[in-house]
């Protein structure tokens, strides 16, 4: 059995109330979207709250993850990125970590060893980000693994809102071109 | 002068906006606009997933960082606290609660005799359960049952009542306040032997079985998905 369609067991089984199922669910899962927690949060005790929350939704509604066509991984993922986003955004608005775009070079980015280990879906996406330019691609990466809006992209590298949300439009179209070739 | 930056080539393409809203960069507005767009535009949602799939792959270069145990034990604390969301009562309520209170007085075990116990020679415990209409007025589905937890066979016999052509009567487990537990669709000849999960306890005196309608081979998405046609509770025989 893949990972992938040992999670999905799980999740049936958490729908049906299994608790068992619930806890290895949790043992397989919780490091990695703890990860995610961390990354938009940035403060543990934060983090773990976002982490609880988002384990009793994936109790209440395993019964949804079929609805929406999403890889069991990437629902839980997705489901655990806006639970740590809206706690962050809840507790009004803060100032993002400084990005100073002109210092942003293409060797921040995994290096070819990551990219031969990467695979499929991963690979993919890390190849057709490092075809955008290394300033854009920031862009994206700080929008979805930080959880940063447009007004907090703009004030962390003083480039104008209007600016910034034009760019990373026209990245995000760039990106689904290339993604889908 | 006019930032050539600034000017945005007409209308956002549905993908990009699919994008947007995957990354959490839509305004109240849009986002609002957009989510009633989800709930009619299949090919959005799909849009949606595609993104969400794509953009999920990043997590990959987080470091994972186990969290400590203790929010583990938290968060199993909570979930049974939070349980009664999934209570019987929850499940059941939109089938005549009535219905069901009347149903759990009947349970004077009756023995109908229309389920033998071949060969009784288990030492374990055995139940017994009447199911009746949750609701009468819509239904006159009424089952025995009978569970020998030693051999762990459960025999099942429609007392009166089949499941409409193509639709098919399912059975569920209820224990306490977790969600039923299908075991599996009952036969139209309407006498079922079933042998019992290993998954499942076999102390279920005070549990429930119901029977509820279902699409033709039965529930979808492991949960009751029709009308509930008759509950019982398990008694020690």
């Amino acid at each position: 059995m893949t990972p992938q369609q040992e999670i999905e067991e799980l999740l049936s089984k958490i729908a049906l109330g299994d608790r068992s199922a619930f806890s290895l669910l949790y043992d397989r899962t919780s490091a990695k979207l703890f990860s995610v927690c961390l990354r938009v949060l940035k403060d543990r005790t934060e983090a773990e709250e976002a982490l609880q929350e988002a384990f009793l939704r994936i109790w209440h509604r395993a019964n949804m993850y079929r609805t929406n066509g999403y890889s069991p991984m990437t629902w839980l993922i997705t489901l655990t990125r806006n639970i740590a986003i809206d706690r962050y955004r809840k507790a009004g608005p803060k100032a993002s970590e400084k990005l100073d775009l002109a210092e942003v070079v293409a060797d921040d980015r995994p290096g070819p060893e990551a990219q031969v280990v990467a695979s499929g879906e991963r690979a993919r996406l890390e190849m057709c980000l490092k075809e955008l330019p290394a300033d854009r691609a920031v862009l994206i990466e700080r929008a979805y693994l930080d959880g940063d809006t447009y007004q907090q992209l703009s004030d962390a590298t003083g480039v104008k809102l209007n600016t910034i949300r034009t760019w990373l439009r026209r990245s995000l179209q760039q990106l689904r071109e290339c993604l889908v070739q | 002068m006019t930032d050539p930056e600034n000017t945005s080539g007409g209308a956002t393409p549905d993908s990009v906006l699919a994008a947007e809203y995957v990354l959490g960069l839509l305004g109240p507005e849009e986002l609002e606009a957009f989510e009633a767009r989800l709930n009619t535009e299949e090919d959005l949602v799909i849009e949606v997933a595609r993104w969400a799939e794509h953009f999920a792959a990043m997590v990959d270069r987080l470091p994972e960082v186990a969290p400590p145990i203790a929010v583990k034990k938290k968060v199993e604390t909570r979930m049974f606290g939070d349980e009664p969301r999934k209570s019987l009562f929850g499940w059941l309520w939109p089938y005549a609660v009535g219905g069901i209170a009347a149903a759990m007085l009947a349970f004077v075990a009756i023995d109908t005799g229309l389920v033998e116990m071949p060969g009784q020679v288990a030492d374990g415990p055995v139940y017994r359960a009447d199911l009746e209409p949750a609701d009468p007025v819509a239904a006159n589905v009424s089952l025995s049952a009978v569970f020998d937890a030693g051999r762990g066979v459960l025999e099942v016999a429609q007392v009166q009542g089949l499941a409409p052509d193509g639709r098919d009567h399912e059975l569920w487990l209820i224990v306490g306040e977790n969600a039923p537990v299908s075991l599996g669709v009952l036969p139209d000849d309407g006498v079922a032997v079933i042998s019992w999960p290993d998954a499942l306890p076999r102390d279920v005196d005070g549990a429930l079985f119901a029977v509820s309608e279902e699409p033709d081979g039965g529930s979808q998405t492991g949960a009751p998905t029709g009308p509930i046609r008759a509950v019982g509770s398990i008694t020690l025989s």
